[in-house]
């Protein structure tokens, strides 16, 4: 039957045709002009139209005809767009009348688009008594994508079919409300087309879409045709290695400070390169007392020479030194303002000298570059292969390059508009998500108009969609493995030099030296020890001072648990407490009266979550006497923690799901 | 080479495209790149993940080229510049560049290459 068909064909269709230049074998469609296109397309029609044509002829006809039309549509768009392109790039160097002609040309072609969309539903129409499963074929693919306001609902449905939809448009089309389009799409699109949107908003402009178009349009042909779409529909979309919880991340001032709530410094603070350059150079945390900016010498260097790979290479030693300085806060309005050295209470040099738990660290690299890079490397080579076999189709890269302008199309006059952004990109959404749902999937799912070669579906069947799914499972992996070495991390030893600069309020200013160590003891619990001492700048012999005012020890066990305030599932900060006990000798205090030499301390402290990105903390401290005098007392402390870089974090993966 | 937007470009048969990524607030490792039918490894004489291919198919079919920058732990400054050029018989276009900011949505964009003569 298949032979008979093809002499056919032959008989009927080639041959008469080839004197007049249709030599399909020599030149592929998508190279033809459009001038050749329209002849080869007018030469079909009179063959359609032409009684005396078998109804063999005309069922193979009619599928070439619909073939020729939506690469002539897919020409007129790129030439359209191409003359738009000229226009913007050399509009300002051109003449009036040279202007004119590039006018006239772009409406010359838009008039035959338009007219190309109109004669589409007719072709369908006539084809509509035939049993070819090419009828109504490339309805929804002529469909052009005109963003639209609407003003009666105010809702600015983004899409619209051009054409005119009660008269041409088939029914199952026309009732496809633009608001509402591909609602059971795989998560794999919609998330892509919502992070493509937002990004095309943010940067007012349409190339994002072409980041992830032949990811989306893959996609959207696997979820018409594969023969497992339930799982394809099931997969998650894959989120980024992204920002996980930190937990030597310490906020506030030293345990000298007044209004700090710590008795004890945890050595993490010295690694300020996971945050001193975070919001700049400078960072600056402010609690109810005091005023605290940070930096490193490293963020210095980076700000001046970017904080390329080549920078850290060459300066990490930098990163391992921070530098912070505290004041009191009075100026609630102006916090910066308080920045002065009447206020200053404190400035310290930290030098760290174990435990690197940067990513940039050789650790961190060497665990990425063993258990990561291989399982994100095979997500993307199903893509990129998925990529390729789909445009080695040539069918269906003739639908993906007819489409894909479209949409673009639609989506720079949503960009072009005054909306705010919010509509922008639920509008560029709802573009998108109607034009893969009425051009893509409904013309190649079974039943479509565009018929996927099976040697493309078996691809996508056997190897496509399993080895999608496969890499997305070993990426799950990863994520956990990549959990489990930021907790083997924190296990690690970390240890600090430091060096502090006091300006009390009241007494002579002094400077201490310590050692500040940390590292895993029994689960969940982490032991923290301090030891250092202190000198006076002035000594006073008056009130009794040597140069060595003080030594103290301070050791401490932390935990951590989850917090169940925490209504954001995606927020994974815990609630952390601490048990701390320190001695401290004050050697001026011995001999006088009303003063203790030796001070003993006991505090319990703990900070919950309370909501994204916030947290309490809580410190109840008790103590045999104070520096002061020897009164025996308990002092609780609280305030209220903000971490803007969690807010964004956690905001954006919402956002994503 | 011809760039029509930031993710797409025409190249010439034959043509050499060499993109350089240069990593900011990250380490190179968390570049991670495929090209076609499969994974492509960065040249390991160069600093920065630097990918080197000839654009070898048949006119009118294209080169995919999909990075992935995992911005894990980074500060919000973090970014992944990319540079693409191309060679043609001596002649060179580009550097065309495209940064991937780590307050970017996409943080895996695909670039096509086009073969269109």
């Amino acid at each position: 039957m298949k032979t008979k068909l093809l002499v056919l064909f032959l008989v009927g269709v080639i041959l008469p045709l080839e004197p007049l230049g249709f030599a399909a074998s020599a030149q592929e469609p998508q190279d033809l002009s459009i001038a050749q296109l329209k002849e080869q397309i007018k030469k079909m029609e009179s063959i359609e139209k032409d009684p005396t044509t078998l109804p063999e002829v005309k069922s193979i006809n009619r599928d070439f005809l619909a073939k020729r039309r939506v690469q002539l549509q897919g020409q007129l768009a790129k030439s359209i767009e191409a003359l738009r392109n000229y226009q913007s790039k050399v509009g300002p160097s051109l003449t009036g009348d040279e202007k004119k002609a590039i006018e006239n040309s772009i409406g010359l072609l838009e008039q035959d688009l338009k007219d190309l969309e109109q004669t589409f539903p007719n072709a369908a129409q006539n084809s509509s008594d035939s049993e070819s499963p090419a009828e109504g074929a490339f309805v929804g693919s002529s469909t052009t994508f005109t963003p639209s306001r609407s003003s009666s609902s105010g809702n600015g449905l983004a899409v619209t079919p051009r054409s005119d939809s009660t008269s041409a448009t088939p029914a199952s089309l026309a009732l496809v409300q633009p608001s509402n389009c591909y609602t059971d799409a795989p998560d794999l699109i919609v998330t892509n087309v919502d992070r493509a949107a937002q990004d095309m908003v943010t940067k007012n402009k349409a190339s994002p879409l072409s980041a992830y178009f032949p990811d989306i349009f893959f996609y959207t042909v696997a979820d018409a045709v594969s023969a497992d779409q339930v799982s394809l529909r099931k997969q998650k979309a894959y989120q980024y290695m992204g920002e996980t919880a930190r937990t030597d991340k310490q906020i506030g001032a030293s345990a000298r400070t007044a209004g700090s709530t710590s008795a004890v410094e945890k050595p993490g603070f010295a690694n300020l390169l996971g945050f001193a350059i975070e919001n700049g150079v400078i960072q600056q945390q402010t609690n109810a007392t005091s005023l605290t900016l940070s930096t490193s010498p490293y963020a210095l260097v980076a700000a001046s020479q970017g904080d390329s790979a080549e920078t850290y290479e060459k300066y990490d030693f930098l990163n391992r030194i921070g530098v912070s300085a505290n004041f009191n806060l009075t100026n609630q309005t102006t916090v910066l303002a308080n920045a002065s050295r009447k206020q200053l209470n404190e400035w310290s040099v930290r030098f760290r000298v174990l435990g690197d738990r940067s990513t940039r660290g050789s650790d961190f690299r060497q665990f990425w570059r063993d258990n990561i890079s291989k399982r994100v490397q095979r997500r993307l080579v199903a893509i990129t292969h998925a990529a390729r076999v789909i445009d080695g189709d040539e069918t269906i890269r003739g639908l993906s390059d007819t489409v894909e302008p479209k949409i673009r199309t639609a989506v720079e006059a949503i960009l072009a508009t005054n909306d705010p952004p919010t509509k922008k990109t639920a509008d560029i959404k709802n573009t998108i998500m109607c034009g893969l749902q009425q051009s893509v999937f409904n013309q190649v799912r079974p039943g479509g108009s565009v018929t996927v070669n099976p040697s493309t579906k078996s691809l996508i069947d056997s190897d496509l969609v399993p080895g999608l799914l496969s890499a997305h499972r070993e990426l799950e992996q990863a994520r956990k493995d990549l959990d489990d070495f930021f907790a083997s991390q924190e296990k690690k030893p970390m240890m600090t030099l430091a060096y502090s600069n006091l300006h009390p309020l009241s007494g002579a200013n002094y400077s201490t030296l310590g050692a500040l160590y940390e590292r895993k003891s029994f689960e969940p619990m982490k032991l923290v020890a301090n030891a250092g001492f202190s000198l006076y700048h002035k000594p006073d012999s008056s009130l009794n001072q040597r140069n060595i005012r003080d030594v103290a020890f301070a050791l401490s066990f932390e935990g951590k648990t989850s917090s169940p305030f925490l209504t954001n599932e995606q927020d994974l900060s815990k609630i952390t407490f601490s048990f701390t006990g320190r001695y401290q000798r004050m050697f001026e205090n011995k001999n006088r009266p009303n003063m203790k030499a030796d001070i003993a301390v006991a505090q319990f402290k703990f900070e919950i979550p309370v909501m994204s990105g916030m947290s309490v903390p809580f410190s109840l401290t008790f103590a045999n006497a104070s520096e002061l005098i020897k009164e025996k007392h308990v002092r609780a402390n609280f305030g209220f923690s903000f971490d803007a870089d969690k807010v964004f974090a956690l905001a954006k993966l919402i956002r994503q799901q | 080479m011809k760039q029509l937007d930031d993710f797409r470009y025409e190249v010439g048969k034959g043509e050499r495209i060499t993109i350089v990524c240069t990593p900011f607030g990250i380490p190179p490792e968390v570049i991670t790149a495929a090209l076609d039918d499969g994974p492509i490894d960065p040249n390991p004489a160069s600093p920065n993940p630097t990918y080197t291919f000839d654009a070898t198919l048949p006119v009118g079919q294209t080169h995919f080229f999909k990075i992935e920058c995992d911005f894990v732990n980074a500060p919000n400054t973090a970014q992944t510049v990319v540079e693409i050029s191309g060679e043609l018989n001596g002649n060179v276009t580009g550097p065309f560049s495209v940064p991937i900011l780590k307050t970017d949505n996409i943080h895996d964009p695909m670039f096509r290459f086009r073969v269109v003569s």
